[in-house]
């Protein structure tokens, strides 16, 4: 009956469009009431989801982006991606996917890169002619899936979980993170052939390619500073944001002075509206996660859901099913802490590998970073975008089956997990 | 003065975020340079966060530009829309309502039992009005909105 | 299964699953489930699951009675009342015979509940969490020497920045502990301290070879419950959480004594170098920073500091 109500009320209160973020907030509160709890959770949950700092990213790598863009370091940085790759195909759409992996690779965050890459690329491949729910969902679900490739904050509370070594899962993360970059990648180029998108510009001369990087050098500076001061261990991700903050703001001011008082007035209060939208669907899904947990519901339907076989490969299978629909409505962390002590003792039972196990795992929680009512990557594209939630739906799901494909092919070749170790 | 009032939530924001920048850059430093001393601002800055939280939801109210999915609710007309509408208003401002009654509650306690933050040992209730006072703007901001296009809730274009 | 009504107990804490916390809790739930013949149900949340992870916010939980009883550092509630930051002062128990002592103590037990009661919640016990020791990438600490200019990272309050930062020359940040794994292994900070058994658990000893056992400052856990939740339990209820709660705390110290072995010796295998100080030695970090309990008096208080040094022998 709690389930009824909790689901229940929540599918239809987004069927009638309420917003999602209220849908969540009101299906938690209704449940609660017919549980009894007390509703001074709602508050103190609100405020525990974002008084966290590591979110700080989000708002500051969209502001970067915002002044990047009405600085022009955007346009310089596309123009010279266009004289790489502007001849071919879903050449764009190619950039965004291994600019996306590679910097949530480092960044670790999802969200961040969706804001940082996305708000860059987005509007590029718009302009190419790339259907926008398309640009979007690519730049949403290759974020998401590059934080499996080292170092990753989801692997670190697995191993911690688990315990199994952190410095192990990282190396198991790096070639499932690359097949699934290869396959959006190819997936890019096949859809975008058959719809004729990007490929209008002509392979660009030696001499072309130099004014091109000359022109958009001090844009290439950035993501130099920003991913080379994480890894050197000079800056953490939080303060690399900042970083790109300020960098973006002088070179659009001092150097390539496009960036006047207005321009930069806009910037943040674009800014400031997209980090309202994510973060209030952030703040209730909160509150969902929170009676989720507390009720015992994810753990029930879970211990449901492993008791129904003991043959290995179709065990496989359930685990991925449970945690699609955990990255569904939960954030990752709720979900590794109540989810994993269930399935691990099964797994070990049969066989499974913990280090694999680990990366299944994660990269099933990334694709529900990808997927509605909770997928605060998917609203971040979708609100650079300025599309509204249908349109990227529909240019998300291809997407989304093709990484269900990979995922499987993942499960289901544990080598390619564990080569590296 | 209206035109401050109108934009209210985004200039906070706009001042906010500036300085979060500023205060998260110069803090890189004070890891390398033994005098620049600045313990205190990751509490600053998340506080200062969970306030642009709060005010830029409420802001998005003024545009309707939370994501919602309205493909089934696009189709209706007449009455029936209008009774949609109003049903909407009702069921967001039920929710800011509960934000508001338990929100201020909590505010109460954290100001009764002197709650201080660990460093900075500011106090918590400053962090936490954030949001009851979202509530009372949100539901403003929405029945202003709902007002002005009693025919037309689609969801606008981002922005 | 509804003919009759089960009392479910959410008892949350701060640490991972299968920590000295959270087997601590399971062994409450044994105990509770056993003597009520399953009448009263124990459901446990690890990491501040009930409170997205947050510290502050579980202790306002309990308040509200969202959550029953929750585990965690004295001092995570010193948000409320800075006497609890007592418990962090630096080199407080000479021996941990001493902390045994001190969690034992009924002085101290009907001292702390005061706090806890003015709090809306109860004191139901303390128990010990081990020494917090201090690990680095960079050298085998010591004296106190050896951390100036060091970037630690500290618990966010201001007995530890004190510490750290005045007392040893250091830089301390503090810094958020989901970021602390990935900023020790790319050198954004040079070490952290903690229970030795937490260092284990979150794996710091793939990113960090040097701790040093200087017992800096002997942590405690502290078991509190929902002032609400204590009333809503009937008499015989209630004798039964108290009397299990006595049990898990005393099986805790009882495991945490065996157990703290057995992970040092572990990590030693894995390479790990620890430093142990001698007295001597322990005694240059103590005098170093002996100036932070005047400092702290103002708001910690004499008589607090007074039982906390010497108070609790006299029990
Ligand atoms: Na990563
Ligand atoms: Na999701």
């Amino acid at each position: 009956m709690t389930e009824l109500i909790l689901f229940g009320s929540l599918a239809l209160m987004i069927f009638i469009n309420i917003p999602i973020a209220i849908a969540l907030g009101l299906a938690s509160i209704f449940t609660l009431l017919y549980t009894g709890d007390p509703l001074g959770v709602v508050p103190a949950m609100m405020q525990a989801t974002v008084q966290k700092f590591t979110l700080l990213t989000i708002p500051l790598f969209i502001l970067a982006g915002a002044l990047m863009d009405k600085g022009g370091i955007s346009k310089r940085l596309i123009n010279l991606a266009n004289c790489f790759f502007g001849g071919m195909h879903g050449g764009m759409g190619i950039v965004a996917v291994i600019a996306a992996m590679f910097f949530a690779a480092i960044s670790g965050s999802g969200t961040a890169t969706v804001a940082a890459i996305g708000s860059i690329l987005i509007p590029a491949m718009v302009k190419e002619g790339y259907d926008s729910g398309f640009s979007s969902g690519l730049s949403a679900i290759s974020g998401s899936l590059g934080t499996i490739i080292p170092p990753s904050i989801t692997f670190i509370i697995y191993g911690m979980i688990t315990g199994e070594s952190i410095g192990d899962l990282f190396f198991a993360g790096i070639v499932p993170g690359c097949i699934f970059g290869g396959i959006l990648c190819i997936y890019t180029y096949w859809i975008s052939k058959k719809n004729n998108w990007g490929g209008k510009g002509k392979m660009a001369s030696g001499q072309e390619i130099m004014k091109c990087f000359i022109d958009a050098l001090w844009g290439i500076i950035s993501p130099v500073i920003v991913l080379g001061g994480i890894y050197s261990g000079i800056l953490t991700p939080t303060e690399s944001a900042a970083v790109a903050v300020i960098y973006s703001y002088l070179v659009g001011t001092f150097v390539y002075k496009e960036l006047n008082f207005k321009a930069f007035a806009q910037a943040l209060f674009i800014t400031g509206k997209t980090t309202g939208i994510i973060l209030l669907i952030i703040m209730n899904a909160g509150i969902f996660s929170w009676v989720l947990t507390e009720q015992g519901i994810a753990a029930r339907l879970t211990e449901f859901a492993i008791s129904l076989t003991s043959d290995k490969i179709v065990m496989l299978l359930i685990i991925n099913i449970v945690f699609l629909c955990a990255g569904c409505v939960m954030d990752n962390t709720s979900a590794l802490f109540i989810l994993v002590p269930i399935v691990m003792p099964i797994a070990k039972a049969l066989g499974i590998d913990m280090i694999h196990l680990g990366v299944v795992l994660v990269l099933n929680l990334s694709i529900g970073q990808v997927t509605p009512p909770v997928g605060p990557n998917l609203y971040v594209a979708a609100d650079i975008a300025k599309v509204k939630f249908e349109k990227i739906m529909r240019g998300v799901t291809p997407l989304l089956l093709v990484s269900i494909v990979a995922l499987l092919i993942v499960t289901f070749v544990p080598w390619l997990s564990l080569c590296l170790l | 003065m209206k035109k401050f009032w109108d934009n209210f939530e985004e200039i906070l924001c706009a001042f906010a975020l500036v300085i979060m920048a500023i205060i998260t850059f110069i803090n890189v430093f004070s890891r390398k340079v033994s005098f620049i001393n600045l313990s205190f601002t990751q509490e600053l800055v998340t506080t200062m966060f969970v306030w642009v939280c709060c005010l830029a939801a409420a802001a998005a109210f003024k545009t309707n530009s939370h994501m919602g999915f309205s493909y089934l609710t696009d189709k209706l007309t007449g009455p029936i829309k209008t009774t949609h509408t109003y049903v909407r208003a009702i069921l967001i401002t039920v929710n800011y309502l509960i934000w508001l009654y338990y929100g201020a509650e909590m505010v109460w306690r954290q100001a009764h039992y002197n709650m201080l933050t660990g460093v900075l040992e500011m106090p918590i209730w400053m962090i936490g009005i954030a949001i009851p006072l979202s509530a009372v703007l949100s539901i403003y901001r929405l029945w202003v909105y709902t007002y002005i296009n009693k025919d037309n809730t689609t969801q606008q274009e981002l922005m | 299964d509804k003919t009759e009504r089960q009392t479910v107990i959410n008892f949350s804490h701060t640490q991972a699953p299968n920590s000295v916390s959270d087997l601590a809790a399971q062994q409450f739930k044994k105990y509770v489930e056993e003597a009520s013949n399953g009448k009263m149900r124990v459901e446990i949340f690890t990491n501040c699951g009930l409170s997205g992870g947050d510290l502050t916010k579980a202790i306002e939980l309990t308040q509200t009675g969202n959550i029953d009883i929750h585990a965690c550092a004295p001092a995570n509630i010193a948000n409320y009342d800075p006497r609890f930051y007592a418990f962090w002062l630096p080199f407080l128990f000479p021996t941990e015979d001493n902390l045994l002592k001190f969690c034992h103590s009924q002085k101290v037990k009907d001292e702390v509940n005061k706090w806890c009661n003015a709090i809306e919640t109860e004191n139901l016990g303390i128990h010990n969490a081990g020494s917090r020791q201090i690990s680095n990438s960079k050298k085998e600490i010591k004296t106190p020497d050896d951390l100036i200019g060091m970037n630690i990272r500290v618990p966010g309050a201001n007995v530890f920045i004190s510490l750290y930062r005045t007392y040893f020359g250091a830089n301390p940040t503090a810094m958020d502990f989901s970021e602390v794994y990935t900023s020790l292994q790319q050198g954004a900070i040079d070490g952290q301290e903690n229970p030795i058994a937490v260092y284990a658990s979150s794996k710091f000893d793939e990113v960090q070879k040097y701790v040093t056992l200087w017992d800096g400052v002997r942590d405690t856990t502290i078991w509190i419950m929902s002032s609400a939740t204590l009333e809503s339990l009937t008499d015989e209820e209630e004798r039964i959480v108290r009397e299990s709660a006595d049990k898990a705390l005393q099986w805790a110290n009882d495991y945490l004594a065996e157990s703290e072995g057995q992970i040092i010796a572990d990590l030693k295998k894995k390479g790990v170098i620890f430093t142990e100080l001698t007295e001597e030695e322990k005694n240059a970090f103590k005098e170093k920073c002996q100036g932070i309990y005047a400092e702290f008096e103002p708001s910690i208080g004499k008589d607090v500091i007074e039982l906390f040094t010497k108070g609790y022998l006299e029990d």
